[in-house]
């Protein structure tokens, strides 16, 4: 039994680990900014969520459960804020978009709202 | 919300006496959890006498949660595949989407979910909140109006069921 939990929880924590490993990787190879963003941070809060997972299922504790719990729910609630704010932030300052981006909807906001010009530049 | 909040609150506390009131049973992560589902399965099964709202509102956050989490593996899979393979199928684009969420509450939980969905960030709120302005990853078949419908009607209807619940 020991040993079965211990698979498990090695096995969870190493998806985990490949998920953040994947999404650092993710961060050099993606082209702008925005796209990093939506891609990096789920990734990120999903690797999180099964390293915890499987730190649970080895301590098989019920103090431990919930501490784990407590943890990975606070995560959720914060990191789409975080993410939300700072791309907006963005969009105002004037992070250009990639080349291929279809901004037609998006027009209208940043004319409004951005205070540089948007400059169509391919940086991939 | 409060009822939520104590009919979880109560089988905790009550998990946590049983443990340490009954000798020989460890408090391990199968016991706990199966007196844990118990004890909740007793609070909620009897809502049904005093509160019906209480009772289907569980079956539909429930629901929710399971088509969420089924959404964040999938989305995010996809997403690693691409950055792992070296051809990209990437076809960004920003839509605006419009809501029929109107509360605060409402458009606070849906921009999150979005945000939370790998391949989809949400941006900003137009100023007669009207509109959610969504980054998205893929254009299905090169055409807005599909993402516009699959967002409308995965996270939003299921939102508006939870918030809006009547029966």
């Amino acid at each position: 039994m020991d040993l079965f939990i211990e698979i498990i929880s090695s096995i969870l924590i190493l998806i985990g680990a490949g998920f953040m490993g994947i999404a650092s990787i993710g961060m050099l190879r993606l082209p702008d900014f925005y796209i990093r963003m939506s891609a990096i941070t789920k990734a990120a809060t999903l690797g999180t969520g099964l390293i915890i997972l499987g730190i649970v299922i080895y301590f098989n504790d019920l103090v431990i459960a919930g501490k784990g719990f407590v943890i990975f729910t606070f995560t959720i609630l914060t990191s789409p804020v975080a993410a939300h704010i700072i791309s907006r932030a963005a969009t105002r300052k004037g992070v250009p978009f990639w080349g291929k981006t279809d901004v037609k909807e998006f027009e209208g906001y940043l004319k409004k709202y951005r205070r540089v010009e948007l400059e169509k530049e391919d940086i991939y | 919300m409060l009822k939520y909040l104590f009919n979880l609150i109560v089988p905790i506390v009550a998990v946590y006496y049983a443990l340490s009131l009954l000798d020989g049973v460890e408090s391990n992560l199968i016991n706990s959890t199966g007196l844990f589902v118990g004890f909740y399965l007793i609070m909620w099964l009897s809502s049904f006498l005093y509160s019906k709202t209480h009772f289907y509102q569980v079956i539909r956050i429930a629901s929710f949660t399971v088509y969420f989490f089924k959404e964040l593996f999938i989305a995010t899979l996809r997403v690693a595949y691409d950055i792992v393979t070296p051809n990209t199928y990437i076809t960004p684009s920003v839509l605006a989407i419009p809501m029929d969420a109107e509360t605060d509450v409402e458009i606070t939980l849906l921009a999150s979910f979005i945000t939370l969905t790998p391949g989809t960030l949400s941006i900003d709120v137009s100023d007669d909140n009207k509109f959610l302005y969504v980054h998205t990853l893929y254009l299905e078949g090169d055409d807005p109006e599909q993402v516009k419908r699959s967002i409308k009607e995965g996270f939003e209807r299921r939102i508006l069921e939870i918030t809006r619940a009547k029966d």
